[in-house]
């Protein structure tokens, strides 16, 4: 889009906009022709088959990953190896990891206003009261002063989001945010993503919780292989899916 | 007792490292680096044959050779032909071979071995002091002022990346700290020996303490009784000062998790 070299969000366009995008690592091709336009306030499922190169897509978005080729916008900035713009699209995207990885030494609201203090130089109080709003919504304001080992797995991803959060982005990344837990606590993780697609926020999420896509998702994604296979609206993905390897992915993970 | 001359500039080397090695340790704790900093220090002797042959200050030669060797390290992290503690073992001892043979080599004055392998703190000089306190101060500083940063990339790196915690320079300031620590410790412990004061003090701190201020602050505390036990008993029992601090550290280590056991931990 613009070229100029003030890195400034442009809030007016798509949120992000993946144009012929390819990645490599050394001869493999882990990701072909990405093309992917998320309108602000999107809502979209990724998901395909165990090495179909979903995590390394959303990774790019927030260039925890390079691509070689094609192009990536992120509010109308273009990643390229300018710092200043990475630095800028990191501040609009938000990002969770199937993994919680809370620090063991720090309660649940140093956790959370880690970053904004250290990083973003907020006040600590400001800090604190943004925490505590988060912390609220993501329903365990009550554990704001324990341990992350005090915790349940379900608890500790609900305050990785929260943490998330504070950071005010305008984007959130979720890689398999509920993989790693125990089938109990997968439902008050999800509850609260629900919550948080409902109020607006532009989401990409690798999930393979087809419930949850069918809820909220505007839009599913299935890849495989690296590409792009197939992308519809949540029902006629489910009920009417196109190729036959979405056909086959479907029938692997419903069909049980 | 007679306070010897000798014996307080000991006193005083070995204070002035634990103050540093203490909060650098924890984060060697947290991040899984023993064996990181093992391999630097084992590098360290190349450094003192470096300095030797060059005629350079040995302290500056090592803090060069064990930035050199972080960052070839660094830089080999993300291959994936070797395990991360196979290609540690192999430089670690690789370093330390080469440390050796090259030591013979320059070896026109008579290198005293054991003083750089196990520490020789009653031999220090002025001029030991003055690294230590420079090295130190120095060190505890940059150590300051890339706290933060390091507790959330310690947390989890990517995200404190996607947070925008500039993560490769702290990574880099990190490492040139740990390097100048070893330098400055050799002087007390030795090379075979630094990384445990390093880390026997965090650890020892870890079960009492609930914030990581608190742990760096109480890993202070329990090298700096490490020293003073340390060179009581070398002083009592004429035993090698070095090697009775490390001891000493590890005895306090015991008692603290025997203690801490009793009365339960918060964490795992
Ligand atoms: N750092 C790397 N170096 C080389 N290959 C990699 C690297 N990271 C990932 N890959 C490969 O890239 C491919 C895509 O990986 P990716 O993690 O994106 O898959 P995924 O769809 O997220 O899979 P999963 O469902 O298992 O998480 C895989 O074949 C993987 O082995
Ligand atoms: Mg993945």
């Amino acid at each position: 889009m613009s070229d100029t070299n003030t890195a400034a969000a442009d809030n007016s366009g798509p949120a992000i906009a993946i144009t012929g995008m390819h990645k490599w690592y050394g001869d493999f091709h882990v990701l072909k022709d990405i093309n992917l336009t998320v309108e602000r306030g999107e809502r979209i499922v990724i998901c395909g088959p165990s090495g179909s190169g979903k995590s390394t897509m959303i990774r790019c978005i927030n260039r925890l990953e390079e691509h070689q080729k094609g192009s990536i916008n992120v509010s109308g900035i273009e990643l390229t190896n300018d710092v200043k713009n990475i630095d800028t699209i990191r501040r609009e995207v938000g990002m969770v990891f199937q993994h919680f990885n809370l620090f063991p030494h720090l309660t649940v609201l140093q956790n959370c206003t880690l970053a904004p203090i250290w990083v973003r130089k907020m006040p600590k109080a400001e800090a604190e009261e943004i925490a505590m709003k988060y912390l609220t919504r993501v329903k365990i304001p009550e554990q704001a002063g324990k341990f992350p080992g005090q915790l349940s797995g379900g608890q500790q991803q609900r305050v990785a989001i929260a943490r998330s959060l504070c950071m005010n982005p305008d984007i959130m990344l979720f890689d398999e945010p509920t993989s790693a837990l125990d089938p109990e606590m997968i439902k008050e993780v999800l509850d609260v993503m629900v919550d948080l697609a409902k109020e607006g926020m532009t989401m990409l999420c690798v999930t393979h919780e087809m419930g949850f896509a069918k809820q909220v998702a505007d839009r599913v994604i299935f890849m495989d292989e690296g590409e792009i296979i197939e992308q519809n609206e949540p029902n006629e993905f489910f009920d009417n899916p196109q190729s036959d390897r979405t056909k086959l992915f479907l029938s692997q993970i419903l069909g049980h | 007792m007679i306070m010897d001359d000798f014996l307080i500039r000991a006193l005083i080397a070995g204070l002035g490292v634990a103050v540093v090695a203490g909060p650098l340790g924890c984060f060697v704790v947290w991040r899984r680096m023993a064996y990181f900093g093992a391999a630097l220090a084992h590098s360290a002797l190349f450094g003192v044959a470096l300095g030797l042959l060059l005629e350079i200050s040995p302290t500056l030669a090592i803090v060069v050779v064990c930035i050199a060797v972080a960052l070839i390290l660094v830089s080999m992290q993300g291959q994936r032909q070797l395990a991360g503690d196979t290609l540690l073992g192999i430089l670690a001892h690789a370093m330390l071979a080469l440390g050796l043979v090259v030591t013979a080599l320059v070896d026109t004055v008579r290198v005293d071995l054991m003083a750089y392998l196990f520490g020789d703190i009653l031999a220090v000089s002025d001029i030991d002091l003055y690294w230590i306190f420079g090295g130190g101060v120095l060190a505890l500083v940059a150590l300051a002022v890339i706290w933060r940063p390091l507790l959330a990339m310690t947390v989890h790196e990517e995200l404190a990346a996607v947070e925008g915690v500039p993560v490769a320079r702290t990574r880099l300031m990190f490492m040139v700290i740990i390097a100048i620590v070893i330098a400055v410790a050799m002087k007390v412990v030795g090379i075979l020996l630094i990384v445990s004061l390093l880390i026997i003090p965090a650890a020892a701190a870890r079960p009492f303490a609930r914030t990581p201020e608190a742990m760096a602050i109480l890993a202070i505390v329990a090298g700096c009784i490490s020293v003073v036990l340390g060179l009581g008993s070398s002083m009592t029992w004429d035993i090698p000062a070095g090697p009775a601090i490390v001891l000493a550290a590890a005895v306090l280590f015991l008692v603290g998790g025997l203690l801490r056991k009793t009365s339960r931990s918060y964490e795992q």
